[in-house]
C-alpha cells in the first residue's frame, strides 16, 4: 500500500475534528472521504498541512528511529503503537483529554461480531463494544480482526 | 458544524436519535447499545459510536475547540 493511502486511512477519522475547528471545509472533508474510499494518492504536502498535528508527532518519532517520516514502516509503527503510547502517557493535548475522548482516539485491534448494513459491531479491549463504519473495509466478514479508530474500521489485519 | 463534539439526545424514535448541539440539531442512528434521552453521545458517519459521561463533556468541548 502506498504511504499516502495508508496515512489517510488512519488519519481520516480525525478530519471531523478539523472540520469542527474550521481548519478544513465541508467540501474538503467530502474530497478526503472520496480519496480515502478510492485509495487515491494525495499530495504529501497537502496531507502534512491538513494533518499537521499528526505530522508533528510522526516527524519526532521518525527522527528517533532515524528514518523518514513517510517511510511506511514508520507510519505503521506510529499508528499501531506510538500513537496509543502518546495518548496513554498524556502527551501533547492529551494531557487534558477526558477518558472517553482518549479511548476513541486510540487505535484498537477489534474483532467483528456482527455486520449491520454499512456498520460493523466490533469487540475490543476484552469486552468493550463499538459500532464502526464499514466504509474502509468493505470485504470484511464476522470474526475478522480489524483496527478501529474513532467511528471507522481502518484495515483488516 | 458540530460533528466531533458530544451532543445531547433530546428525542428517540425507533433507532433514530435526535441530538442537540446547542447551535444545531442532528440525527444519529443507534445500532448498538441502549441510549436514553438526556445522555451525551458522539456521532460519526451518521451513527452513534459512544456515550460520553456528562462530567467529561466540558473537557471534550475545550479540547476540540482549542486552537
Amino acid at each position: 500500500m502506498k504511504e499516502e493511502v495508508f496515512f489517510l486511512k488512519y488519519a481520516f477519522p480525525c478530519s471531523f475534528i478539523l472540520l469542527d475547528r474550521k481548519e478544513i471545509t465541508k467540501e474538503e472533508l467530502d474530497k478526503l472521504e472520496k480519496a480515502v474510499v478510492n485509495e487515491e494518492v494525495l499530495d504529501r504536502e497537502y496531507l502534512e498541512k491538513i494533518y499537521f498535528r499528526a505530522f508533528q508527532k510522526i516527524e519526532k518519532f521518525a527522527n528517533e528511529l532515524k528514518k523518514d517520516k513517510w517511510d511506511l514502516e514508520v507510519l505503521k509503527k506510529y499508528f499501531i503503537e506510538e500513537h496509543n503510547c502518546i495518548i496513554n502517557e498524556g502527551k501533547y493535548a492529551y494531557a487534558k483529554a477526558p477518558e472517553s475522548l482518549k479511548n476513541l482516539c486510540k487505535v484498537h485491534k477489534a474483532k467483528v461480531l456482527e455486520i449491520k448494513d454499512e456498520v460493523l459491531i466490533v469487540e475490543y479491549d476484552g469486552n468493550k463494544k463499538r459500532p464502526v463504519m464499514k466504509l474502509l473495509v468493505p470485504g470484511v466478514v464476522v470474526n475478522d480482526i480489524v483496527t478501529i479508530h474513532y467511528g471507522y474500521a481502518i484495515e483488516k489485519l | 458544524m458540530c460533528l466531533a463534539i458530544p451532543g445531547r439526545i433530546i428525542e428517540i424514535n425507533g433507532d433514530i436519535a435526535k441530538i442537540d448541539y446547542g447551535s444545531e440539531r442532528r440525527e444519529g442512528k443507534i445500532v448498538e447499545g441502549k441510549y436514553s434521552i438526556g445522555e451525551f453521545v458522539i456521532v460519526q458517519g451518521r451513527i452513534i459510536i459512544e456515550k460520553v459521561p456528562e462530567e467529561q463533556v466540558k473537557g471534550w468541548i475545550e479540547l476540540i475547540q482549542e486552537k
